[in-house]
């Protein structure tokens, strides 16, 4: 028995939310809303997710998007999943709160260095307020891209920022965004190796799988998109991956063209990430696969945990994208290759 | 009565004078406004009904209330930085603003006096302290450098070579490290910085590299070294040079802080005048941002003590003539809004708001629990933790931490003067007993005599019998104070809940043969309460005169009802016996001395004889003292509070200023 989780109550609370969320004929009805009014109402019947619409209710901030109220969501299951463990496993399953953290401060530092109007951005936010050491109404104030980053002072995410400037901001988004993602995977690594051995290789495979996926997207689009060396690359990319190793993700990084960067990922990954995934949406591919990864899987450990929040994670993905498309009219059968559930 | 009485004020001014009557209900400090309601205080009316009578100028300005908010914001930065260049600290004192006509637009005119006489210097000063404090941070990084001789100036102009020095995280040195073979430029390691995570290095790399070579040092946070203009040489010159810098800027902060020094008394008065000002007109934006308005007046509901009453009324006579004050009593406003609850109590039962407050704050109908609580409290530990040694230590260490934590230091007080008295009761002194000391006085001797035994385990039940009666009694008399007659008469915590709660103890009483009670007496009295609460709903409709007797799905409301009554079977069971836990501690308490005692007799060692007992009486006041404590609020929270306590009151909260 594991004194640091209620493993039991854990497990039946998630299986009885994944298999609950969404089933596929709700996809289908999903894909033919014209409205986002349609789809909210839609979701409030669904008994797991209306939990989102009712627990927002307590919550000072309102929220009128349903993007932010589905982010806020994962959110909120977290901290509930909290109240079941203790000790280093509270520790690690709070860590996996900086991903909705990382999202809001990339929120602000991208309207602070484009110098766009900061109201109602509150709504927008997706973090948790119970378990954050942030001074959000400090971060806000800020009137600069220095002044956030000095405002972030003796949090884990100064070190990446500090030397930012604003230009940096507006012509490096890419450089926010990773360095950011390394204080996550970083953090998460080495909380990981504090829970039980079991644990912690179930925890270290998972996330390395998605430090791999992360990896490939990340390479492919600065490959693709980016005017940046190779060696910058290669600084950007993540450490811990489980397939990818260092030497693995050097040659990712130097390999001549998108081509042979396939073929590279393709002999490393054992399977073809790139099937039916135009060039412009790397990301599908990689929820697509993480998706398929995770319920191939079955864990009887915190890979229980991780696997739900993950998945939780590709579902509110896959709705965001729904209501993106229903926002510009993209066609039902675009839409659906947009999505990491196979409809 | 422990809770304070209320009125209403309904307030209506012109809006000539909102200004001056709110400074005035800000500065009297004893009006509670609950302005965020106030749909339910009917203000609508009062606008109309009064529009005509208060006439006030036909141009009335609009305000733009942000406008002012901003003003107030920006000059109060003035005031903050001015005084942090002063070293002076700002205070709320509402005593500079009473009674003067010093206005806000006066203490701007005074704030930009002194920021054009000192303003500049003290920016100057602060600007210096910054340099100052840039400074010592780059001698740190210069003093680090092994090599003392290069000169960075010397290396600056080669024909085909750029560098760079700066400073890199060990980990971005091992991420270049592995990929140095793909590097075009020279990395080395110059020097180590203390207490950081980052190194000093330099980077040389060819000219035709620069523009790849500063993306990639981006990328890993290269945090570039920038010798200011005016240092030169080497390393041991520059520090030299640094030092001297320092010491110039330091004679030149001297010199300005003597200047700015002359004023500075005068000064802080006027900047501690102006903040309060300053703080005021934000308390007042805040609150007419809040009230309601007609064409030319406004209302406001101010809710206070029934005794300031009249001395809120002469704040506002003080300043204008053109108002209305209409009063409302809590009783006549009860059903529409919550009035606010100010507890009023004694000082002996003061200090028990605090255990009240951490659950609940009473609500303005209901009865404050404080007194109640205070009594059985004290009673409750005394009985618990009968001792006068420890009781004494307790007692003294309430009274040293007093002045450090107030009230927490006071409830200890009480506590251990209710150990003291119950330690005379049982003839204890850090333990010791009349066996032990034969002098110390006792009234029924120590508990664990077997004669005692009995008698404080029923004194525990018997005192747990009287004090839920008296919660039971509170319980009604809060239902029907909130006219809920369903719960007050036939509910769980009501009269019949009560019927089947002493029936209980009389059933319990006639079986063990205590006193003679035939046993059907208190069983009669089981079932009929038990029905009646079984069927409280369509009971109370019945005497109302409520149709339809049972509201909802007739079959859910009995599977409900009958649930119910199994729940409140368990739970006079659990109530009984839950207070027998008092007997059983002061029980605990004894037994657990005794073994330290019988413990220290297994020894002939004076010293370890002491020592023993010495540790027996420190587990006993630390540990023993707080499981004690959390019994008795345990059966508050749990067995009492739950007969009768809602707490759901709102604080009685006055507007005043703060910071």
């Amino acid at each position: 028995m594991n004194p640091y989780m209620a493993y039991e109550a854990v497990n039946t609370k998630i299986i009885s939310r994944i298999g609950n969320i969404l089933q596929k004929e709700d996809w289908d009805k999903i894909l033919g809303f014209t409205t986002v009014d349609q789809l909210t109402v839609f979701l409030k019947s669904k008994p797991a997710i209306k939990k989102a619409f009712e627990d927002l209710k307590n919550d000072n901030i309102h929220r009128d998007s349903l993007e932010a109220i589905l982010g806020k969501y994962k959110t909120i299951e977290i901290e509930e999943l909290l109240h079941y463990f203790s000790g280093p496993y509270k520790e690690f399953v709070k860590t996996m709160l900086i991903e909705s953290e990382i999202a809001d401060l990339s929120l602000i530092l991208r309207k602070i260095s484009r110098k766009e109007d900061l109201q109602d951005i509150e709504k927008r936010f997706v973090h948790s307020e119970n378990y954050t050491n942030l001074n959000y109404n400090k971060l806000l104030s800020s009137k600069s891209v220095v002044q956030f980053t000095d405002n972030l002072k003796d949090s884990p995410y100064y070190y990446g920022l500090k030397t930012l400037s604003n230009d940096d901001a507006v012509k490096r988004e890419f450089h926010i965004e990773m360095k950011l993602q390394l204080v996550l995977y970083k953090t998460l690594m080495a909380k990981a190796e504090n829970l039980k051995t079991s644990d912690m290789v179930t925890a270290k495979n998972i996330i390395g799988f998605k430090i791999d996926l992360e990896n490939i997207q990340w390479i492919y689009r600065a490959i693709r998109f980016y005017d940046i060396s190779p060696e910058e690359i290669l600084v950007y990319s993540l450490e811990g991956g489980k397939k990818i190793t260092y030497s693995r993700l050097k040659n990712l990084c130097y390999s001549k063209s998108k081509e042979e960067f396939k073929k590279l990922v393709i002999s490393y990954l054992k399977f073809d990430l790139f099937k039916g995934v135009s060039d412009s949406n790397t990301d599908i591919g990689i929820d697509y696969n993480m998706y398929n990864y995770l319920k191939n899987n079955s864990y009887d450990n915190i890979g229980s945990v991780i696997s739900y929040i993950y998945m939780l994670g590709i579902i509110i993905d896959d709705l965001t994208s729904v209501i993106e498309g229903i926002k510009y009219n993209v066609p039902r059968e675009k839409l659906k290759s947009y999505l990491a559930h196979r409809i | 009565m422990a809770i304070e009485k209320m009125v209403l004020l309904k307030i209506v001014g012109s809006l000539e004078e909102i200004h001056p009557i709110l400074k005035e209900l800000i500065l009297c400090e004893n009006v509670h406004l609950n302005i965020d309601s106030s749909n339910a205080y009917n203000n609508n009316y009062l606008v109309h009904q009064y529009e005509s009578d208060i006439i006030g100028s036909s141009i009335y300005k609009t305000i733009d209330y942000d406008d002012i908010q901003n003003e107030c914001t920006k000059n109060e930065q003035v005031v903050e930085d001015l005084c942090s260049g002063l070293e002076l600290e700002l205070k709320i004192d509402k005593k500079v603003l009473s009674g003067n006509k010093y206005s806000f637009d006066d203490s701007l005119y005074d704030l930009n006096k002194i920021q054009s006489e000192i303003g500049l210097k003290v920016e100057e000063i602060k600007n210096k302290k910054n340099e100052i404090e840039e400074l010592l941070k780059l001698r740190v990084k210069i003093d680090c450098i092994y090599d003392k001789s290069i000169e960075f100036d010397k290396i600056a102009d080669l024909n085909f070579f750029e560098y760079e020095i700066g400073a890199l995280s060990s980990e971005n040195k091992w991420r270049l490290k592995k990929n140095y073979e793909n590097l075009t430029a020279i990395v080395l390691r110059i020097g180590i910085i203390k207490s950081s995570i980052e190194d000093m290095y330099i980077i040389i790399y060819p000219k035709q590299f620069k523009e790849e070579t500063t993306k990639l040092l981006k990328s890993l946070n290269w945090n570039q070294l920038m010798i200011p203009e005016g240092l030169n040489g080497n390393s041991t010159q520059m520090i030299e040079q640094i030092d001297e810098k320092i010491g110039d800027l330091h004679n030149e902060i001297n010199e300005l802080s003597n200047i700015i020094e002359i004023d500075k008394e005068e000064n802080k008065h006027i900047l501690n005048k102006i903040f309060n000002t300053i703080k005021l007109e934000e308390k007042i934006v805040e609150l007419e941002r809040k009230v309601d308005y007609g064409d030319n007046l406004f209302v406001l509901n101010a809710w206070v003590k029934e005794s300031d009453k009249l001395s809120v009324e002469e704040s506002i006579g003080i300043v204008t003539n053109k108002f209305i004050i209409t009063e409302k009593t809590a009783k006549e406003m009860e059903k529409q809004v919550k009035p606010p609850t100010k507890l009023k109590n004694n000082w002996f039962v003061r200090p028990f708001e605090l255990i009240v407050k951490m659950y609940g704050l009473p609500s303005y109908i209901e009865i404050d629990p404080t007194p109640f609580l205070a009594i059985t409290f004290c009673l409750m530990f005394g009985i618990m933790f009968g001792d006068i040694g420890q009781g004494l230590v307790y007692f003294i260490a309430g009274f040293v931490l007093k002045n450090k934590m107030g009230t927490i230091g006071s409830l200890v007080m009480r506590l251990g003067g209710s150990s003291i008295i119950f330690g005379f009761v049982y003839g204890s002194l850090f333990g010791l007993e009349q066996a032990e000391l034969p002098w110390l006085p006792s009234l029924i001797g120590r508990p664990l005599d077997p004669k005692n035994i009995p008698m404080i385990l029923l004194t525990g039940v018997v005192f747990g019998v009287v004090v839920l009666t008296i919660s039971f009694i509170y319980g009604i008399i809060n239902s029907l104070r909130r006219g809920d007659i369903e719960e007050g008469l036939f509910g769980k915590n009501g009269v019949m809940g009560y019927l089947f709660f002493i029936s209980l103890v009389f059933t319990g009483v006639s079986i063990t043969g205590i006193i003679n009670l035939p046993i059907m007496i208190p069983i009669i009295g089981l079932l009929v309460s038990l029905t009646i609460m079984i069927l409280k709903e369509p009971v109370t409709n019945l005497i109302l005169n409520k149709k339809p007797l049972i509201h909802g799905s007739v079959s859910s409301y009995f599977t409900e009802s009958i649930f119910e009554g199994v729940e409140t079977i368990l739970n006079a069971l659990s109530n009984a016996i839950s207070f027998i836990r008092v007997g059983a501690f002061a029980l605990n308490h004894a037994g657990l001395f005794l073994a330290f005692l019988v413990m220290s007799e297994m020894t002939t060692n004076i010293v370890l004889k002491i020592i023993i007992l010495f540790l027996g009486n420190i587990l006993i006041l630390t540990l023993e003292g707080l499981v004690v404590f959390i019994q008795g609020l345990r059966l508050q929270y749990y067995e009492m509070f739950s007969k009768y306590f809602q707490g759901n009151g709102i604080e009685y909260d006055p507007i005043k200023l703060s910071r």
